[in-house]
């Protein structure tokens, strides 16, 4: 059964150290889009600022909201953290070639 | 009784030690509870409290306000429903950082090794089952009550376009509000246990000794700062969430008064 999942692995890239590369190389890019999250927040805290010095009475209403938003704006970010976690730690092209068999790639 | 048969058993080393975190933070909000019950027998609706029955009023207060104001008047019954979620997810965040050691570990060894009690309590949502389990909760409400005012007809909205996206926005909020919970919490969780790791290799176990120079900064802000926050954004989400489909805050009162009228 191993002998059959080794074979299913290379024949999925030239050799393991190619699939994990591919892994890291992979999980490089996912994290170089990150930046757009920290402008998204950026603007959140801007607009807030701004709405406090229009109307400084306002301003618990207005950080409940900030922070509200600046949590519903990390939440890709977080996704992002997620995927490069099982990427790296769990995934390996042993898995990726067993699933390819078993979908009839 | 033969306890190493016991532990040796495969299926009780499936129990995660997440699953003892919850049940020992479930065990502590009910024992404070029924503390607090016995408190408030004694006073009668004239006396000033003091206390921890002040503080409890505070508490039940401020949950009042914000069900009011994110729901509508109707739904104030369902306060408490998010008192003791607020203090689950907050309390799962920081009795890690308490010092509860952990002393239910089943594992292998656990008998014979007792070096887990130099351990504390892993939080419950670093185990991705935690956060689903409360998100799915959540959900159900949220589902329930949609199709409580709005019949059958709200899931018409789900197959509309493109059957496949609009069944996948039926499940969007679920994983978005599970997936931010545990991903806060795990990130927390190993970048701490990344540097704890790192302190223990120095010095042949004895850099764990400079731990209370450098740990509370990531302990303030992954657990307390990250914990708190977590739990403000999942409360204001079920909130509006699960009230969105019903009616709005003037349909209500006006609802709620001609009741008044008929019974009168």
């Amino acid at each position: 059964m191993t002998n059959f999942l080794m074979m299913l692995a290379e024949t999925a890239a030239d050799n393991w150290y190619t699939a994990e590369a591919a892994k890291y190389i992979g999980v490089g890019i996912m994290f170089l889009v990150l930046a757009f999250v920290s402008l998204g927040e950026g603007l959140v805290c801007m607009k807030a600022v701004e709405g406090v010095s229009r109307n400084p009475e306002a301003t618990s209403k207005i950080r409940s909201s900030m922070i509200i938003g600046c949590a519903l704006t990390e939440t890709c970010a977080i996704y992002t953290l997620v995927i490069g976690i099982i990427l790296i730690f769990v995934a390996n092209p042993t898995t990726a070639a067993t699933a390819m068999a078993a979908l009839g790639i | 009784m033969n306890f190493e048969n016991i532990l040796n058993n495969n299926f009780i080393k499936m129990i995660s030690p997440e699953f003892i975190t919850s049940i020992i933070v479930m065990l502590i909000i009910c024992i404070f509870s029924f503390v607090v019950y016995f408190k408030q027998k004694k006073y009668t609706a004239l006396d000033e409290p003091k206390g921890i029955v002040n503080i409890m009023e505070f508490a039940i207060d401020t949950f009042d306000d914000q069900v009011r104001e994110n729901m509508g008047v109707s739904y104030v019954h369902m306060s408490f429903y998010f008192m003791v979620l607020s203090a689950y997810i907050f309390l799962g965040f920081i009795v890690g950082m308490i010092g509860i050691p952990n002393f239910i570990y089943l594992g292998e060894d656990s008998i014979m090794n007792s070096s887990h009690l130099f351990a504390s309590l892993t939080n419950p949502f670093t185990n991705i089952a935690f956060p689903l389990m409360i998100g799915l909760v959540t959900w159900i409400a949220t589902q329930a009550n949609s199709i409580r005012y709005s019949h059958w007809g709200y899931l018409k909205q789900f197959v509309s376009p493109i059957p496949l996206v609009g069944f996948l926005s039926l499940f969007s909020p679920l994983i978005s509000i599970t997936m931010r919970l545990f991903g806060n919490a795990f990130a927390g969780f190993c970048l701490s246990t990344i540097v704890y790791v790192a302190l223990s290799q120095l010095f042949n176990g004895f850099g764990l000794l400079v731990s209370p120079v450098i740990m509370p900064f990531f302990h303030a802000y992954f657990d307390l700062f990250s914990g708190f926050i977590q739990t403000l954004i999942f409360m204001t989400l079920s909130m509006i969430n699960i009230a969105q489909q019903g009616p709005d805050q003037e349909e209500q009162i006006a609802a709620l008064s001609l009741k008044t009228t008929i019974a009168e």
